[in-house]
Order: C-alpha cells, then structure tokens, then sequence
C-alpha cells in the first residue's frame, strides 16, 4: 500500500534522513520507532508532502506520489493524526469530527460515521457538545483518531500515540486502534514509546540518525539486544 | 513542620470538582512523585499551590504561612517555582535570555544586574547541559531541549520548591536515565521536588513517595513500591499492560 524507497530529506543544507526504505501492506499495522532527532518527523513530513524529498520515491498503491502537495495527498487517502493531537480546541467534538470528513461527497453516510466513533470511544458521546480543548489528554487523543478515521483513509498514520498519556489511557487505545485495524484499516505508527509501539504492530522498523538500522517483526525486535538496551531500557 | 502543607484543598470548575478535599505534606528535602490519569486533577492541584489559579477550598501553607490568595508572581519569589506541561519560552528571545528572565525575576531577590543574570543562566544552562545551546533562538529548540530550558528558568529563580510538570514526555530510555540523574542533583542541591509524570520508569526511580490522584482525589500515597503494587492504582492507572510486564 505505502512504499518507500530510497528516500532522502532535510532542511536546506541539513540532510536528515539518508535511503529510507520501508513497506506498509495493505491491511498490515506497521510502526517506525526511534529517538528525538532520529527523523522520523521529518519522515512524515515527506511523505505528507510538507517537506520536498531530495531523492527517492513514496508510492501509494503503486501511484507516485512524490513531491505533490499535501492537500493531494490526503485526497489520495493519506491521514495523519498529528503528534500533540493539534484539534480545534474551540469547536465541539463532534465539530471536530465533522472536519475530519471535509473532503468528503458521500455526505449520507457521514452520520453513520459519526456514530460509529461513538460505538468505538463511548466518552466521546458523552462529550460530543463539549469544547474538544477542554478535555482530558487522552480524551482528545480519542478525538484527534475519530476525526482522522472520519476521512476514511486507505492509511492512517499515527504520530506519538503515547505523548503525555497515562497507561491506562493507552491500554483503552491500543485495543481502540486493534479494533480499528482488525476491521481493515491500514496503520502506520510512528512512536517513541517501543514497549507501546511494539504491543500495537507486527512489523517495526527501527530508525536512527536518519536511517533505517533495524526492521522486521516486532516479535523479532523485542528480542534484539540493542532495541533492549536502547528502545526498552532492559 | 513540613515545608508545603495543603489541607481539605478544593477547585470547583462549576458544577465539576477538579479537585476535591486534597491535603498532602511536602517535607524539606524530599521528591513527592505525583500520579493519576489524564484528567484527574494534577495539574490543577500545581496551578492551586502556586497561585496559578484560585481555589474553591481549604489552604495551602508554605514555611507555615498561609499562600492561599497571593498572586503567582509572589509565591514564585518565595521560593515556589514551577514547569509547564505545554512549554511557553519567549519565542523571541535567545535561549539564555530566556533563563536569565528567571534569574532576573528570582526567588530571594532576583539577579541584581544583567551581568549577575547572565552569570546566573550560564552556570544554571551548564548544570541542564544546554550550554551549547545558549545563544540560540529558542524557537529552534527540540522539544526536550525545550523542556530543559524551561527547567533551567525556573532554576535560575533559584526555588526552594520546585513543581514539574510532565519534563519528560517524549525522551527516551536513555534520556529518561540523564533526566532522573538530573532531578537527583536537583534535590542534593537542597530544591524540594513535585514530580508529575506519566513514565513510570522515572517516578519509581526518583520518588521517595507517590502520590495518586483519582477524579481529584486522593487514592492513596506513600513508598513507589507499595503505591505501585495497589491493586487500586493499578486498576485506576496503571493499567493491564502496566500489571503484565510488571509480572513478567
């Protein structure tokens, strides 16, 4: 689905990422994990179109999507769910839901949609008149992922899931996103937190001062020495 | 005595109690770990007790004078000094401008002059390691950069109580180890610590007691060891995943 080849980016004179490759398959639940600084923000901002590759491709369904603008880019299917969650604290939730489905023509099936967030994270019923900045961190985290399912991507992508969560908020997300993934969508989430990330994926790639070190299945992963020692503090 | 001493403290947001009947002791020299799911009052209980915000209820005393009432800028200068979860520099200034505010504003005075300021923040932007850091704009920081330079102002206030709030989201192992040893040298320099924090990893290690917040309640507090194997905590905060590798 989302194919990554040989990528390279950076700011001005200040390369970043050096021949990223990485591989999300249609269906597969995917994470990119590594340190402040290792690059995956800039990752994603090359693949959303905010930052302009130097070299190399990002394909989608085999569509080169290479250099477009961000706007195509969500149009081709591409969601983000952004680190710090970045919702329009002053609109309701449901208001905030309602953005997330702006590009979208099947405008009858949009409430369906809207309830089905409900079905899957109950407070935000509850809350759906509430303004969406005055909630709890994990309760806009609830938000910022109903309101980026709201576009119905073929990839969702999730950056720092973990940000400022107590763990029992993220035991409700995690099995949140499983649901979610085990009812078709593809995810892509990039996190520092790696016991987290790990719990979430199957396939992981591990990625350090702008280059992919490590990748395979999670499985495999949590028993590398260096992601012990680095990663899991073990 | 104790050096912080909060009794029956309440903040009603309306009809929502924030904060509800909390009273805690912070005794001089010590590292109070403060826990509780997103929502459940931490950061409200640091707005109360450093004049933040008023409350509803009850009363905070520092040395054993009442602070309930006095605006933050005078609470800060007697001693009570504090982070932001959300970080706020002054986006304009470089980053040992940034420090040498706190040290200008300070606790017990303030820095006298510019030069005594400057001298202030740079032994305080050494102690941090952001020395390195020091002439550049402080928009250009990472966000743990930010984070530290945001330790290193309320620093240089030189406090004796210091509250932080969430200083380590988003560091990783390594980074949360230099960050605890950090907080450490913190309390041997004799700064009484608040810690909020959501990496477990971290408030087990530097906590000499935990406490829990639950919908602004006290759930319970005392040593890590026996706060993080309640079952209560557990089943408020810590989670299922938490209690497995715990067990593993």
């Amino acid at each position: 689905m989302l194919e990554i080849e040989q990528l390279s980016a950076g700011y001005g004179e200040v390369q970043i990422l050096r021949h990223v490759s990485l591989r999300v398959e249609a269906g597969e639940m995917v994470t990119l994990v590594g340190s402040n600084g290792a690059g995956k923000s800039t990752l994603l901002n090359a693949i959303c179109g905010i930052v302009r590759p130097t070299a190399g491709r990002v394909r989608l369904d085999g569509t080169d999507i290479t250099g477009w603008s961000s706007e195509a880019i969500v149009a081709e299917g591409i969601t983000q769910v952004p680190e710090g969650r970045r919702l329009f604290p002053q609109m309701t939730v449901r208001e905030n839901l309602l953005m997330g489905a702006y590009r979208r023509r099947d405008h009858h099936s949009i409430e369906r949609d809207i309830a089905a967030m409900y079905e899957l994270f109950p407070i935000l019923k509850d809350r759906q008149r509430q303004r969406a900045g005055s909630m709890s961190g994990g309760e806009q985290q609830m938000c910022a992922i109903g309101r980026g399912l709201m576009a119905r991507p073929r990839i969702l992508i999730l950056d720092e899931l973990s940000l400022g969560l107590a763990p029992i908020m993220l035991d409700v997300l995690v099995d949140a996103l499983q649901r979610v993934h085990a009812e078709g969508t593809t995810v892509f989430v990039v996190e520092q937190d790696v016991a987290t990330a790990f719990d979430l994926a199957t396939t992981g790639y591990v990625l350090e001062n702008g280059r992919v070190v490590l990748s395979g299945p999670t499985a495999d992963l949590r028993s590398s020495p260096h992601v012990k020692k680095a990663y899991l503090g073990l | 005595m104790a050096l912080v001493e909060a009794r029956g403290v309440t903040k009603r947001f309306g009809g929502l109690a924030a904060v509800s009947e909390v009273s805690f002791d912070l005794q001089d020299g010590e590292i109070l770990g403060l826990i509780g799911p997103n929502g459940s009052g931490k950061t409200t209980l640091v707005n109360v007790v450093t004049g933040a915000l008023p409350y509803t209820a009850g009363e905070v005393r520092f040395r054993g004078d009442s602070i309930r009432g006095r605006p933050p800028y005078e609470i800060g200068r007697m001693g009570v000094s504090r982070t932001f979860q959300i970080v706020k520099p002054f986006r304009n200034l470089t980053v040992i401008q940034n420090v040498m505010v706190g040290a200008l504003f300070g606790a017990r005075g303030g820095a006298a002059t510019l030069s005594e300021a400057r001298r202030r923040a740079e032994e305080v932007l050494d102690f941090v390691s952001l020395s390195h850091r020091a002439e550049m704009a402080a928009d250009g920081l990472n966000v743990p950069e930010r984070k530290r330079m945001e330790l290193a102002r309320a620093l240089a206030m030189r406090p004796t109580v210091l509250l932080l709030d969430e200083v380590m989201a988003g560091l990783n192992p390594a980074e949360i180890d230099a960050a605890v040893a950090l907080i450490k040298r913190i309390r041997d320099r004799g700064t009484t610590l608040i810690v909020i924090e959501h990496v477990m990893k971290a408030i087990r290690d530097l906590s000499d007691r935990i406490m829990v917040l639950f919908h602004g309640e006290k759930l319970t507090e005392g040593p890590p060891a026996e706060v993080l194997s309640n079952p209560d905590v557990v089943s408020a905060y810590l989670g299922r995943r938490y209690a497995e590798r715990a067990g593993a």
